[in-house]
């Protein structure tokens, strides 16, 4: 007699979509400003590889092309886990110091093996995102304010435990060079390691709950706590990921270099920050992807590529990194316009 | 009315947006001195003429004509310097800043220095707080003003521009009623003082209490226009939804069952010493005045916020509930009395209809996506969620849909009681009554709702039982069917205010 609101599997008439949503501007053109500003990114980076080309014969070597891509893993590897802070409402800018430290630890500890070396590091970056999060959860701090005394505690810690000087790795086995040096075939491990860390991490935030919960928290953080879904947890979770992946970072850069630099690292969490934004990931939290993020490390990393095979000098770089960082983020306002 | 030439007139205004005709030749005009109010239902193209009104939109055609002279608004300050200002629901002020500044934003009186002269600043913004009856000390900052406050003083800083044509976009959605009755005084006096006046409302009562003419936005069009004398409520709805509504709330007849929830001597911020019990089958109503301690209760049931003292029991077995996720492990849902508390704005329409249930659709973490979008796409057509697709983000939906898939949210999840707080806010009058069905299905599958509301017409034709709440205690409890508004405002209103200042 009742009919109860459930879903009928026949559920009569089906609903045509609202006029109103469901049409077109001009029937049949492409709109052509709409897929510019859509595929802004996308765009960007073909141009500066076909660009780059022409101007450049060594620029398509396979031996370049690995080259610039090697060297983007580690800020690509920190973006990575900056997306999954930005996508949640929040900043890390503790990360350039985590990379530091754990790579102090990495290369400090290398006669131990690389197991255990790389296991130190990264536990200092769980540590210390671990108290990331229970500061900006049980303390209430805001997550720049939290993660910038940690930028610059950690920053401490790795001053004092390397006394400022270089920490090297007398003889390094293969074993601990494997992970920043190797190839397998044409293709250098970290780049390998990368991509494996790309898919994960995408596929973590498309098809968890965990995931899903990044996103509905960074975009309404009392929604989130009114349905249920436990908002201190996620955020903890978040900055430990963070952590533990900038820490990898540390571990990629101490088998690479061999050395545990008190300064390494520095300035990666800006570098991470834009390339999360030249992504399209907002700071408004809950709009964004890896993959994004992904292009927006390419597009950072070939572009200097591209300067540095024209011989034009890091400082006048600079102005022109500067620009497009500020113009990725009009581009990505322009798109939640549309 | 209004003279030979009246102050205002938007004259066969169009616009469209890809796909969309929000205005087709609308015409509207305004008198000196005149309340106009404008009607309509979400998506009529109200919002979208007083945009084009404030210089926020372009008219594609169309001329506003403002004395005779054709202007053109290209921002809102072209038109607030032109006379022409808009009061918002809930106006965004700056709070930390001082009463005089928001006031004189953008035109502070200065010394011959280029410094602020503060002295004048203060003195001007004390005559103008007079006028719309606030006694407010200008030095003070805004961050404490009500909301009721912040509209008039609002309403200040337009007379500050000297403004002759005042915009008030349903001004009265979050005022008690006494708050509304000084705002329509003061309306009233600038009124005289020549000032005119477009007035947005849902509720028709306000229309007839304050307006000299109405006009009705449908679809884009205009499709009547009458004074409040020669015409009524039941017309007016008529025009509005272009279809008569009948009788508006679902017959009741609903039989209650065992208790689900049983709430003793709660005590918590904004509310002492409340005690009641919702069966199954029920719908039990909340009444009160604005600030009386219906959502601090909800909302301390819940575990949103920390209650003090009291016990709660849950089926029978007593429960301790300190986070909203507790709540609803105990099947007990709570929607928000403002929607934005909980949409996921840029989120798709299946993330926001799916996220309170998880456990529906993935094991070890791992969401079966499949299953989730065969739910999703299930409730959206089982509650008739007007969208384009599951994955549309949800802030394109009208409010009445956004609406419907919070409360979807609660149906996927199962629970057994749904604390509904102002169901209808900022909704149009046909999504209204689809969610009084919706409301009423649940009670009758054996479901329970607490439907806390300031319409009283709402809470008397939705409930079964009507509890009010006068000043944070529960001050009676009506049958439903002897419920009459009267009873109701008796027990609402606190005992030594006298009682004019009744609902709207």
């Amino acid at each position: 007699m009742t009919q109860h609101i459930q879903p009928a599997k026949s559920s009569g008439p089906d609903l045509a979509p609202s006029s109103k949503m469901g049409a077109q501007t001009g029937a049949s053109s492409i709109n052509w400003t709409r897929f510019l500003v859509q595929y802004s990114n996308v765009l960007a980076l073909i141009v500066i590889l076909v660009v780059a080309s022409l101007l450049s014969p060594y620029f398509l070597s396979t031996r370049n092309i690995f080259n610039v891509l090697r060297g983007a893993t580690m800020v690509g590897i920190v973006a990575i886990g900056m997306t999954y802070v930005i996508l949640n409402r929040g900043i890390d800018l503790s990360v350039g110091s985590l990379v530091g430290l754990s790579a102090a630890l990495t290369a400090s500890f290398a006669d131990y093996g690389i197991g255990i070396a790389a296991s130190i590091g990264l536990v200092s970056g769980l540590v210390l995102g671990l108290a990331n999060g229970l500061m900006i959860t049980k303390l209430r701090l805001q997550p720049f304010i939290a993660t910038l005394g940690m930028m610059i505690f950690a920053r401490g810690l790795v001053f004092v435990y390397t006394n400022g000087s270089n920490i090297v790795v007398d003889k390094p086995t293969d074993a601990f060079t494997w992970l920043g040096s190797a190839y397998i075939g044409p293709v250098p491990v970290p780049v390998v390691v990368f991509v494996l860390i790309w898919a994960l991490c995408a596929l973590v935030l498309r098809y968890t709950v965990f995931g899903r919960e990044i996103f509905a928290v960074g975009a309404n953080e009392e929604a989130a706590r009114l349905s249920g879904i436990n908002v201190d947890r996620n955020k903890i979770r978040v900055y430990c990921i963070s952590g533990v992946l900038a820490a990898f970072a540390g571990v990629i850069m101490a088998s690479r270099l061999t050395v545990g630099e008190p300064n390494g690292g520095t300035l990666f969490e800006l570098d991470a920050i834009a390339a999360t934004l030249i992504g399209g990931t907002t700071f408004d939290g809950g709009v964004g992807s890896v993959h994004g993020t992904v292009l927006g490390v390419l597009i950072l990393a070939f572009l200097s590529n591209v300067l540095n095979l024209l011989n034009i000098s890091p400082y006048s770089q600079m102005l022109l990194k500067g620009v497009i960082i500020v113009l990725a983020v009009v581009v990505s306002e322009w798109r939640k316009r549309k | 009315m209004g003279g030979p030439i009246p102050l205002l007139r938007l004259k066969e205004i169009s616009k469209s947006f890809p796909g969309v005709r929000a205005l087709d030749s609308v015409d509207v005009t305004v008198g000196e001195g005149e309340v106009v109010a404008l009607i309509g239902e979400n998506g009529a193209g109200k919002s979208t003429l007083m945009k084009i009104l404030n210089g926020i939109y372009q008219p594609d055609s169309g001329e506003i004509i403002l004395n005779g002279e054709t202007v053109s608004f290209p921002t809102p300050h072209a038109a607030l310097e032109r006379g022409v200002s808009m009061v918002h629901q809930e106006p965004k002020l700056c709070l930390p800043l001082s009463i005089s500044e928001n006031v004189l934003i953008g035109h502070l009186p200065k010394t011959r220095l280029g410094t602020v002269d503060w002295g004048k600043a203060h003195a001007i913004t004390r005559e103008l707080l007079r006028r719309v009856g606030l006694r407010l000390e200008p030095k003070t900052t805004a961050e404490h003003l009500s909301i009721a406050e912040r509209q008039l003083l609002q309403i200040a800083k337009a007379l500050a521009f000297n403004s002759r044509l005042i915009v008030l976009d349903e001004p009265t959605a979050s005022l008690t009623p006494v708050e509304v009755d000084v705002l329509f005084g003061i309306v009233r006096d600038l009124q005289a003082s020549g000032v005119s006046f477009i007035y947005i409302s849902h509720h028709l009562d306000e229309i007839f209490q304050i307006a000299q003419r109405v006009a009705v936005l449908k679809d884009g069009r205009k499709v009547a226009e009458a004074t409040v004398a020669h015409t009524n409520k039941a017309e007016l709805v008529t025009q509005m939804v272009g279809r008569d509504l009948g009788n508006r709330f679902p017959a009741k007849g609903r039989v209650p069952g065992e208790p689900i929830l049983e709430v003793e001597g709660l005590t918590g911020r904004g509310f002492r010493d409340v005690s009641f019990m919702v069966r199954r089958g029920e719908v039990v109503g909340i009444a009160g005045l604005v600030g009386a301690g219906r959502t601090e209760l909800a909302r301390g049931i819940y575990g949103a916020d920390p209650v003090q003292r009291g016990a709660v029991k849950v089926h029978g077995k007593p429960a301790r509930i300190r986070h909203p996720a507790d709540a609803i492990a105990l099947g007990i849902a709570y929607i928000a009395e403002d929607r934005r508390d909980g949409l996921f704005m840029p989120l798709a329409v299946k993330e926001n209809i799916t996220c309170a249930a998880p456990e529906k659709f993935s094991s070890g973490g791992m969401i079966r996506e499949r299953a989730r979008n065969a739910i999703a796409k299930d409730y959206i057509g089982a509650l008739n969620i007007r969208t384009p697709s599951a994955e549309q983000p949800i802030q394109l939906l009208s409010g009445g849909n956004q609406q419907k898939c919070i409360l979807a949210r609660w149906i996927v999840k199962g629970v057994e009681l749904i604390i509904f707080d102002e169901p209808t806010r900022g909704i149009d009058v046909g999504a209204k009554s689809e969610i009084y069905r919706l409301v009423d299905q649940l009670a009758r599958d054996g479901k329970a709702v607490i439907l806390i509301s300031s319409e009283l017409p709402e809470v008397l034709g939705m409930s079964d039982r009507v509890l009010v709440m006068e000043r944070g205690r529960l001050s009676g409890e009506v049958a439903g069917d002897a419920a009459t508004e009267e009873s109701v405002l008796a027990l609402a209103l606190p005992s030594n205010t006298p009682a004019q200042g009744a609902y709207p």
